[in-house]
């Protein structure tokens, strides 16, 4: 076994640092009708992620989209425990950035964003790599354990 | 503002549209005509939302602009006839009082532009509520971000929203060219919501311009195309060169050198739309459920003509959700009288998507709403079955579809 590390510079969209296994998709992500912030698990059943658990992970993926509730979905996973410990994507729209940012200010719960990197993070990211965030620095550093057998 | 001098309520609202502001680079702060706050169905909002409502009413905030109020999570009167549980009822009511504490406009719709909160061109207005905001820039011209929820409270009570993206004229100019090859004349109701949902996917949050929209196209096909164009994407803003007011402001919507992608929508994508918006086709249904977003009284209107003499199978229910406004027409026209009789409902001032669906525990719910149809497995716990009003009323009283 060997370990690959990379580190990518992107923008710092929420400051603070957090660690945690990757999850990763593709495909664009409502919060509202997507997250049940109550379990933590991904309700959308045209999502690729469905049934998968974000609690705790570093959720990756690229763009927010659909509903305007998505903040408050956000929050009350925050409340409740269940948000992503960080998130990367390749830009973060105001719905999922207000989240973060109020997470802050409410809740005294910081989840750090990073977006705009200089590879796109869908693609050089895998489920299961180990990333740490950085968004003071705008800074991401994926680990990935390879069997080279 | 900030420091304080306006109140611990004012200092809060200008610290996060500040923070906000600071992320996407907003020099300024725009004044704004308008507000609209999705801060209103507990089934959304949750604890989280019940508390920072009564945080902000407890310091004693007032919203400074017009503030209408988007659907709550219940029928706010028919409630117990609904079977809705004693103790979220109690939770809804504390999310009413405290929007009334701080003078919300109790409109509970989605569709505030039909119901006394109609922008101006070029007004700056502080809107969340995706199927709104999208109808707001488009159709009406007036400019918002897509607000989340409590940064829609905080523009509210501050009056103010940070100047970036879409209060911007150079962020209002068409990316994607969307060409619709379907003869006008033939395209009917339950097109444009497929439309949408079509075009949300392909744009994802760039800034279409249609072509092949019929000049005459109603206001209600438009708020329906944009409800779903906001749901599968997040798009903010369209123009339809012609009928909405910037492409012709704007002129240079047209200009080819703008439009770098061109995205053609002939029957077979239509039709495969349709196709990708259900996730059963045939069988019972046991839930019929229109106006999302809210029903107008012209939509309202031919639903009870189709609805007029007929009866809803027994063992399936038919819920038709709009305003008090439209409800109250409906009464002095008649078609309350006529949808009721029927077996079907009129249910006020809430929806099938931010409403508890999920405890009557329907299998297959049909829907003419491209939003609706998208949400509802996830929302209602529901198949879903997309099609006009004319084939959901003919399955409503057969219960089944062939």
């Amino acid at each position: 076994m060997r370990e690959i590390k990379l580190t990518v510079r992107g923008q710092g969209v929420i400051k603070g640092f957090a660690e945690g296994l990757a999850l990763v998709s593709g495909q664009n992500l409502s919060l509202w009708g997507g997250l049940n912030p109550k379990t933590g698990l991904i309700i959308d059943r045209r999502h690729e992620l469905y049934g998968q658990q974000v609690r705790g992970k570093v959720l990756v993926f690229p763009y927010g989209k659909g509903s305007t509730t998505g903040a408050i979905v956000f929050l009350e996973a925050v409340k409740c425990g269940n948000a992503p410990a960080a998130i990367v994507n390749i830009e973060t729209e105001p719905i999922l950035a207000s989240g973060a940012l109020m997470a802050q200010i409410f809740y005294r719960k910081t989840i750090p964003i990073v977006d705009r990197l200089d590879r796109n993070p869908v693609e050089i990211i895998r489920t299961n790599d180990y990333v740490r965030v950085d968004g003071d620095k705008g800074l991401v550093e994926i680990r990935r354990s390879c069997d080279t057998s | 503002m900030l420091a304080g001098g306006c109140g611990e309520s004012v200092r809060l609202a200008m610290e996060i549209l500040t923070e906000v502001g600071d992320i996407y680079g907003a020099e300024e702060m725009a004044k704004i005509a308008s507000a609209h706050t999705v801060m209103t169905p507990y089934r959304d909002i949750m604890d989280a939302g019940v508390e920072i409502c009564e945080r902000f009413a407890e310091l004693g905030a007032k919203y400074s602009v017009p503030t209408t109020l988007d659907p709550a999570g219940m029928d706010l009167q028919r409630w117990r006839e609904f079977k809705i549980p004693e103790d979220y009822a109690e939770r809804q009511m504390r999310i009413v009082r405290a929007q009334e504490k701080l003078g919300g406009i109790p409109v509970w719709t989605c569709t505030p532009y039909l119901h006394g909160n109609a922008p101006l061109l070029g007004q700056h207005l502080g809107w969340s509520e995706s199927s709104a905001v999208v109808f707001a820039n488009s159709v009406m011209g007036a400019r918002t971000n897509r607000l989340t929820a409590v940064v829609d409270m905080a523009a509210a009570i501050a009056g103010r929203v940070p100047k970036f993206g879409l209060h911007l004229d150079e962020n209002r100019i068409g990316e994607i060219l969307v060409k619709i090859e379907v003869k006008p004349k033939t395209l009917t109701d339950i097109d444009y919501p497929a439309i949408g949902y079509f075009i949300g996917k392909q744009v994802a949050d760039k800034i279409p311009v249609l072509t092949g929209i019929p000049y005459d196209v109603s206001t209600d096909k438009l708020k329906n195309m944009g409800a779903a164009a906001a749901t599968s994407g997040s798009v903010a803003l369209y123009h339809i060169p012609g009928v909405t007011p910037e492409a012709e402001k704007l002129g240079s919507v047209l200009q080819k050198e703008n439009c770098k992608e061109t995205v053609e929508l002939g029957l077979r994508e239509l039709r495969e739309t349709k196709e990708e918006m259900c996730t059963t086709r045939a069988g019972k249904v046991d839930f019929f459920a229109v106006g999302c977003p809210h029903y107008s009284i012209v939509e309202l209107a031919k639903a009870a003509a189709l609805l007029k003499g007929k009866k809803i199978r027994r063992g399936t229910e038919f819920w038709i959700y709009t305003t008090k406004h439209v409800e109250m027409l409906a009464k002095r026209m008649g078609y309350f009288d006529i949808i009721e009789s029927s077996g079907a409902h009129i249910l006020t001032e809430t929806c099938m998507l931010v409403s508890p669906t999920d405890i009557y525990g329907f299998e297959t719910m049909m829907t003419n709403s491209g939003k609706c149809a998208h949400y509802a497995p996830a929302l209602c716990k529901t198949e879903v079955i997309y099609g006009s009003i004319e084939e959901c009323v003919e399955a409503a009283i057969k219960g089944f579809i062939p």
